[in-house]
């Protein structure tokens, strides 16, 4: 760990609320003070094991072009919507509440779009997450 | 208009946001309750703090006036930053959440294994904390200014004070409360004004031209396209890179909670853009003769007195304004405390005392630049901030994240020529004006080739460097790995509990322990233990 110098006391407060938790105790740090130089994210085991990089990677791939397959969609909605306001004069004529029509949808009607895509990509990269811890019990 | 309700509703949001970070305070007892709200912060509470902090002066008070000034253009803003957020979803918040890092720099610090890639990031990160800051204050001066007609300097002072003052008493746990209080509030105080206008214009019909209020060049049809795509594509990206976004996934217990965090947040700020843009419609049918530069982003505060005579129009007015510097304290805030955390963590030893010396001085920073500049258009003084970001702090951010050969000194070099080109471009704008000929669309909008720039430069470098950092398997593994389900977790979380109340003792007494000891139990049990656990069965069974 980080910290090997600190001094512990155990058992340490529990810090969520719960009634009649433990008096909170102060734990001081023997380390001389300095500006951060090490990675705090160090911490860990040393090695990981083939067959941890292999699900890593396989579960990244899958994550990556989910996101890319979701990206790539926005984008081709946004450009659609867009083309559609902005090179359709006609729709100009049509208005309510005195708003033409491509004002409204550009007030509007992008963020019902950003939504379902923020929806469905959760849903999906959930699934994906579901699948291959599957796949890790299975094995 | 009778000056003393705006002071009062002023004094309130005062008032109350001091109350709800001292009551913070009171519940404030670790060190790593000042940096991350201790991971307890329920979905709603934490989507409406991480809404109550984006949105900024720059939409509420901003998109409104662009609106009235140049037209549909400015709907762009929203929907950029609404979509931001859309990107964030998909490439970044799950895994910065398993990541174990509180602020950028500790991201890129523990996925580089590089203390210079670490300090660069850390300076990226106040340039573009401070750079957000300074149209907050602005938006305060004017505001306060116009409703009060109290002096400009008054107002950013007061702001700068409030804020420093209350992150330097909480932390993030008060942060949280008072800014999903915040939240709220600005909702509250746009949309209900426009029910109120929608109620008045309803009853008498509007008998407006829509020619001339809504001119076909002035709406979609007008758009450039080079313009509009660079600027979209450095709004969605640009969210990726703002210091005060990663931080707030921290508050979600596992990756898949930050992700629906994250959804809930985009439904939050939609609808507030929403009411935010129809304010601006309401504004070119109804008062076009406040289509001034300068003068255009105080129309949001100014129209309930128009359109609503008498004390209801004053009350709203007051609601308006007590929205407004929720906006300006809340996106500040959140600000301070991420610039807080980087400078506190790489100045000084990161312990609460300097994390509250560390607020005090990232605050007066940007104030002194507020009282020295005159502010520009609010919503495109945010927006330049999305575009420097985006250049600078997105490619690297992204690709530590998906790309495993991704190396110290391809960061570097990405960050040093995403920042330079994107500030050169951005000071050359204004310097050269149209007399950059065919360029000026270039420097004026440069998101598009510094944000690929700085892509290409990283990737180039990285494959040229061949020294990868030695855990990068192990930092992968940890970012997309999903959390187990509780039922199972909790077989595997016996074994590590021994470890991790140790481990909390000591999380709780130095910022740079609670990253790596609670998030070594938490994130990496989750990710190793499941294939361990299943690999020890097999063998068991063989």
């Amino acid at each position: 760990m980080s910290d090997p110098d600190a001094t512990r006391t155990a058992p340490a407060a529990d810090r969520r609320h719960r009634p009649g938790r433990p008096a909170r105790e102060r734990v001081t740090s023997v380390d001389r003070p300095a500006p951060r130089t090490e990675p705090l994210a160090r911490a860990g085991r040393a090695h990981v094991s083939e067959a941890e990089t292999l699900f890593t990677r396989s579960l990244m791939r899958a994550q990556g072009r989910l996101a890319l397959v979701f990206v790539v969609s926005f984008v081709l909605a946004v450009v659609l919507v867009t083309f559609v306001i902005s090179g359709i004069p006609s729709l100009h004529d049509q208005s309510i509440a005195g708003v033409p029509l491509p004002w409204l949808i550009q007030a509007y009607g992008y963020y019902p779009i950003i939504i379902v895509f923020a929806v469905a990509y959760t849903v999906a990269a959930m699934r994906t997450e579901r699948r291959f811890r599957a796949l890790v019990e299975h094995e | 208009m009778n000056p003393l309700l705006p002071i009062a509703a002023i004094a309130l949001v005062l008032v109350v946001t001091s109350v709800i970070g001292v009551y913070g305070l009171r519940i404030s007892r670790t060190t790593s309750d000042f940096f991350v709200a201790s991971r307890t912060v329920r979905p709603i509470w934490n989507a409406s703090a991480i809404s109550g902090e984006y949105l900024s002066a720059g939409t509420f008070l901003g998109l409104s006036g662009l609106v009235l000034l140049s037209g549909s253009d400015a709907f762009w803003f929203p929907i950029g930053y609404a979509a931001g957020y859309l990107l964030v979803l998909m490439f970044v918040a799950a895994p910065l959440r398993r990541s174990g890092a509180y602020t950028i720099p500790d991201f890129i610090h523990a996925r580089l294994d590089s203390v210079v890639a670490r300090r660069i990031t850390s300076v990226l990160v106040l340039v573009i904390g401070w750079l957000y800051i300074v149209p907050q204050l602005h938006g305060a001066a004017l505001a306060l200014n116009v409703v009060a007609d109290i002096p400009p300097w008054v107002g950013a002072v007061t702001v700068a004070v409030v804020v420093s003052g209350s992150v330097a008493a909480g932390g993030m746990r008060s942060i949280t409360f008072v800014q999903g209080f915040q939240f709220w509030l600005k909702f509250a105080a746009l949309a209900v004004p426009v029910v109120f206008f929608a109620i008045t214009l309803g009853a008498h019909e509007p008998a407006i031209d829509p020619s001339l209020v809504f001119p076909p060049e002035r709406g979609p049809s007008g758009l450039d396209t080079y313009t509009t795509a660079s600027l979209l594509v450095a709004l969605l990206l640009g969210t990726i890179g703002l210091p005060h976004v990663l931080v707030r996934f921290y508050t979600s217990p596992t990756g898949s909670s930050a992700r629906w965090t994250t959804v809930i947040v985009i439904v939050m700020i939609s609808a507030f853009y929403m009411v935010s843009g129809t304010v601006g419609l309401i504004a070119r049918a109804t008062a076009p003769d406040l289509a001034q530069p300068g003068i255009a982003d105080t129309v949001a505060l100014l129209l309930p007195s128009r359109l609503i005579p008498g004390m209801a129009g004053d009350l709203l007015t007051a609601l308006v304004i007590a929205g407004a510097l929720a906006a300006f304290l809340g996106t500040s805030s959140g600000l301070v405390v991420s610039l807080s955390s980087t400078v506190s963590q790489d100045l000084f030893r990161g312990t609460v005392r300097s994390f509250r010396w560390a607020a005090v001085f990232t605050t007066a920073v940007p104030l002194v630049v507020a009282l020295a500049t005159v502010p520009q258009g609010l919503v495109t003084s945010v927006g330049t901030v999305f575009v420097f970001a985006a250049s600078a702090l997105s490619p690297v951010i992204v690709l530590g994240i998906w790309w495993r050969r991704l190396t110290a000194r391809g960061a570097i070099a990405g960050m040093l020529v995403g920042s330079v080109l994107c500030s050169g471009a951005l000071f050359a704008s204004p310097l050269l004006g149209t007399g950059a000929g065919p360029a000026a669309a270039l420097l004026a909008q440069p998101g598009a080739w510094t944000i690929a720039a700085a892509a290409i430069t990283t990737i180039v470098v990285s494959l040229l460097d061949r020294r990868a950092p030695l855990n990068t398997e192990r930092m992968l593994s940890r970012l997309h790995s999903p959390e187990l389900p509780r039922g199972r977790a909790a077989a595997s979380a016996d074994r590590a509990a021994a470890t991790r109340r140790g481990a909390d003792a000591v999380a709780d007494q130095r910022v740079s322990s609670p990253v790596s000891t609670s998030a070594t139990s938490a994130g990496v049990s989750r990710s190793g233990r499941a294939i361990h656990h299943v690999m020890a069965l097999t063998m068991s069974a063989a």
